[in-house]
């Protein structure tokens, strides 16, 4: 090993300089405006474009088009029947997933992988089976009609079809909270004297809480898109089942592009605004509010002597 | 214990009724029509087209979103620059939008009349009604699933191992091959698996942009409704029936990949 | 391979100021620690040198040769990450191998110094194994010999021995100074553990809060503080502030000649506890005390005392003499060495 010369190897700094450190941030550079380009063509400018097409004619037009009496039922109905699906699926989906974590159930395993079945199954195939356990020709849609409850092509089958392609949601959202919560907290709640519905109550709702909300919020979202499935189902009755996917491709198809646009900003504004409070508000509250209420009914309860051989 | 009980039922229940039902019903309609009706329904020309579309569109959108998926976490983990949250949030926008928004936005920006669609025109390129609006659209409705698998792996396996491979002579170009990717392997092939399948699926904003037009425009999905509004229950049961099985399939390699992680984990 | 860093500093992007203008030397072969409480900039001149992080200011040479416009693959370094950072999707064998690898070495030459490099680090026949499938030391036994595998003209450590235990960290860092001994390479670790510093490097480098406070081998390091700060780090002390008057420390009992200090500076006097010896109590002794309490620390016991005006020490003696102290009891004590710095 020689001893290298000191000022020889110092002339060589600009020389390393020039040839390693430009590459580095060229790449970085190119990354990205590739990445940039592709998300404005891909997902930005189409946005955009659809504001400049429906708010081009002004705020008037605009409104005309929301108010007009099928966008205005259309979007009435979706989010009534979005409310109403994702109100089911997140009271079902908390209980399955408690289920599927809490409990040994024969079968667990399938039931499991079964849960995401939903979301690999195109909508459009979700709608025919849904037409064909409940249509006109099968024995349940017959059973039914006899007592005068139509299913198919009217409100219920919407509501199906929602629940249906929502399924997954809830569940997969309220899974992991609880897994990752195991069994300490419980058994410390139950060494502290707590009984089952005090457990629930007070240790195993607010935990798993967020993820209830994360699927409610999923849910509601994704009924309120709902297309495939609802199309088969529902048909594209006007007052009745066109809900505002449905009346959108409607326009769309006659060309009717500012009523079209209207209702589809309203629907963007509404799934925008839980996405963003999903990504947000909701990360950086987690488990605020319930805590708040639970400690203000606590403290009512205290105040009111129930509680006051609880000091020690 | 009644409570276990009962919290039991109703999720047996509830698996029954909401999932099992309806895909028992389509297997029931389907055997009704019987095996050789469906097979034979399968190979009629314009489904053999209408899937042969499906795997072009499906092989093209994996391809494009699999590397600016990875690219775009690249750029999100590993390259943050002012303004990356924004760039973090628009990349689940496509999550949020419904499909048929989805599609009627391409239409106005690459739709015949638009300034883009109307170069494209004249340059002798039809974007929306033909195969690349298609492609587009399944890339808009896709966009998000890679970049939501590797963003979280990037952040995992995190920045040592890459430092390492630096001073040991690797260039950036050895080093995303040689260590990055290898690392986060289990989350690219995830946001495949579901890239593909909502591929397969896609309905809504295929439907607007391609105009459903038979032999030309016509995906698989698009054909399950058309053969169901035609009428025509045997074409529609065939190839959802396919569909079906290969979202079954698709399960299980995730199941399986779940398994595969959990046990490396361990 | 020589090493010379000059004036380097790095601020962040925070604006938070890691390293101030520091400057030093280091010889060829030597085994160098770098000491300082955490935050204290050591970590980033090592990523520095490196080149995992780009100086704000200065110059640093290997060899002579200056790197630090180099990008970490061009300046023949080794490095061993504090939690390893092995490859998890290569077994031990490729880990090893990577570098060898980039460098497009032949098959056989790269199967050859492999194999010769598990072997000095003792870990033939784990080729195949993965890193999940190796205990601590294993791995970081790897860590060293996949940093070694393209003879790196120096070897960097960040905190090499803090992800095991304690059982484990003696074995290892007299295992790692023979090879380094060894190998003949020049090496540079950095670490918070002053004792870990003393017992294998032949010098020291001491940080404090990004600048240089003193480099020294540990005897000086030990034994001559440039800075109280130094003295406290490297060892227990005893440490009084005061002035000096009529040419003594104005301690009370403790009045320590103050050489060529001069009168009315403010000071800071230390006292390493093994310096203060303790002796039978005799009326004629220039400093007495009471014993307020005796800690049974192993190797010895630790005593805190109290000597006339309230001026407390603690004094580290013997086991046969601590065993017979007894609370309250009366001793004489002699300091043997103290060391005076001026307050600026």
């Amino acid at each position: 090993m020689k001893p290298l010369q000191l000022s020889p190897q110092a002339e060589r700094v600009p020389l390393a300089r020039a040839t390693t450190a430009p590459p580095m941030e060229l790449g970085k550079w190119a990354l990205g405006s590739m990445v940039t380009g592709y998300v404005l063509l891909l997902i930005i400018l189409p946005i955009g474009q659809l504001l400049l097409t429906t708010l081009e004619g002004g705020w008037q037009r605009f409104i005309a088009a929301l108010t007009q009496p099928h966008a205005w039922f259309a979007l009435q109905i979706t989010l009534g029947l979005a409310l109403i699906a994702a109100v089911i699926n997140t009271v079902t989906g908390t209980v399955c997933a408690y289920a599927l974590v809490r409990y040994p159930l024969p079968g667990k395993r399938v039931l499991n992988a079964l849960v995401d079945l939903p979301f690999a199954i195109p909508t459009a195939v979700s709608g025919l089976m849904l037409l064909m356990l409940y249509g006109p020709k099968s024995w349940l849609g017959k059973t039914f009609s006899l007592y005068g409850i139509e299913i198919v092509y009217a409100t219920p089958g919407i509501v199906l079809a929602m629940i249906f392609v929502t399924f997954p949601f809830t569940i997969r959202a309220v899974q992991p909270i609880l897994q990752e919560m195991g069994q300490e907290m419980i058994e410390a709640a139950r060494t502290m004297g707590a009984n089952r519905w005090q457990v629930l109550w007070h240790v195993e709702l607010p935990t798993i809480l967020p993820g209830i909300l994360a699927g409610f919020t999923l849910t509601f979202s994704r009924a309120l898109a709902e297309f495939g499935s609802v199309v088969m189902v529902a048909g594209n009755i006007p007052f009745k089942t066109q809900v505002a996917s449905v009346y959108i491709y409607g326009e769309v198809e006659n060309g009717d592009f500012v009523g079209a646009g209207a209702v589809s900003i309203v629907l963007l504004l509404i799934s925008f605004g839980l996405l963003l409070y999903q990504n947000f508000w909701m990360k950086r509250q987690r488990f605020g509010w319930w805590e708040r209420i639970l400690a203000r009914w606590t403290r009512r309860k205290e105040r009111a002597g129930e509680l006051e051989n609880w000091d020690i | 214990m009644n409570w276990r009980i009962g919290i039991s039922s109703f999720t047996y229940a509830w698996f029954l009724l909401s999932l099992l039902g309806p895909i028992g019903a389509l297997l029931a309609s389907a055997v009704d029509e019987g095996a050789s009706r469906l097979w034979a329904e399968l190979f009629r020309p314009e489904a053999l087209f209408a899937l042969k579309l499906t795997l072009l569109i499906t092989v093209i959108v994996v391809v494009i979103n699999t590397v600016l998926g990875i690219l775009t976490a690249l750029l999100i983990v590993r390259h943050p620059f002012p303004g990356v949250t924004v760039l973090n949030t628009i990349v689940d926008l496509p999550f949020a939008v419904s499909p048929i928004i989805a599609g009627f936005m391409l239409v106005l920006l690459y739709g015949p009349n638009s300034l883009i669609g109307g170069f494209a025109g004249e340059m002798g390129y039809k974007i929306i009604f033909a195969l690349p609006g298609m492609i587009v659209a399944t890339l808009f409705v896709t966009f998000p699933f890679m970049v939501r698998e590797v963003v979280p792996a990037l952040q995992e396996v995190g920045t040592y191992q890459e430092q390492a491979a630096q001073t040991l002579g690797a260039s950036p170009w050895t080093i995303f091959w040689k260590v990055t990717l290898p690392s986060i392997r289990g989350s690219v092939f995830y946001g495949i698996v579901l890239t593909v399948a909502r591929s397969l699926g896609e309905f809504g904003a295929v439907l607007v942009v391609s105009g459903n037009l038979i032999n030309q425009t016509q995906s698989a999905t698009l054909y399950v409704y058309q053969a169901a509004a035609d009428f025509n229950s045997a074409g529609a049961y065939a190839l959802s029936l396919l569909l079906c099985a290969t979202s079954i399939v698709i399960l299980v390699l995730m199941e399986s990949m779940k398994k595969y992680q959990e046990g490396r984990q361990a | 391979m020589s090493i010379e860093v000059r004036n380097l500093s790095k601020s962040f992007v925070d604006g938070h100021m890691a390293v101030r203008g520091v400057s030093f030397e280091l010889g060829e072969g030597e085994m160098t620690a770098f000491l300082g409480p955490s935050g204290g900039g050591k970590t980033t001149i090592l990523r520095m040198i490196a080149g995992l992080e780009k100086p704000s200011g200065g110059e640093i040479y290997i060899s002579g040769q200056r790197v630090d416009h180099l990008p970490p693959q061009e300046r023949k370094i080794g490095v061993v990450f504090q939690n390893y950072a092995l490859f998890k999707h290569m077994n031990v064998f490729e880990n090893v191998a990577f570098g060898l690898r980039v460098q497009k070495q032949r098959p056989d030459v790269i199967q050859a110094r492999v194999r010769e490099l598990l072997r000095r680090v003792d870990l033939q026949g784990l080729e195949g194994r993965f890193p999940d499938q190796l205990s601590g030391g294993q791995r970081q036994r790897v860590a060293l010999a996949r940093a070694l595998a393209n003879e790196p003209r120096l070897l960097l450590l960040d905190e090499p021995f803090s992800a095991v235990d304690a059982q484990l960290r003696k074995e290892l860092r007299s295992w790692v100074r023979k090879l380094q001994q060894d190998l003949h390479i020049t090496s540079i670790f950095v670490t918070h553990d002053q004792q870990e510093a003393l017992e294998i490097a032949d010098r020291v480098v001491v940080f404090r809060q990004g600048q240089l406070e003193q480099i020294g081998t540990p005897e000086e390091i030990y034994d001559s503080p440039d800075t109280p700060f130094v003295a406290a780090f490297v060892g227990e002390v005893n440490r009084y502030r005061t002035v000096i008057k009529n040419g003594v420390t104005d301690l009370g009992v403790l009045q320590f000649p103050a050489g060529n200090v001069p009168e009315g500076q403010e000071v800071v006097v230390i006292v390493r506890p093994e310096n203060v010896e303790l002796m039978p109590w005799s009326a004629a002794a220039d400093i007495q005390g009471i014993v307020l309490a005796t800690t049974f620390l192993g190797e010895f016991y630790k005593v805190d005392l109290e000597l006339a005006d309230l001026v407390r020490i603690t004094a580290h003696v013997p086991k046969a003499l601590g065993g017979a102290l007894r609370e309250q009891e009366r001793v004489a004590l002699q300091i043997k060495a103290t060391k005076i710095f001026n307050v600026a």
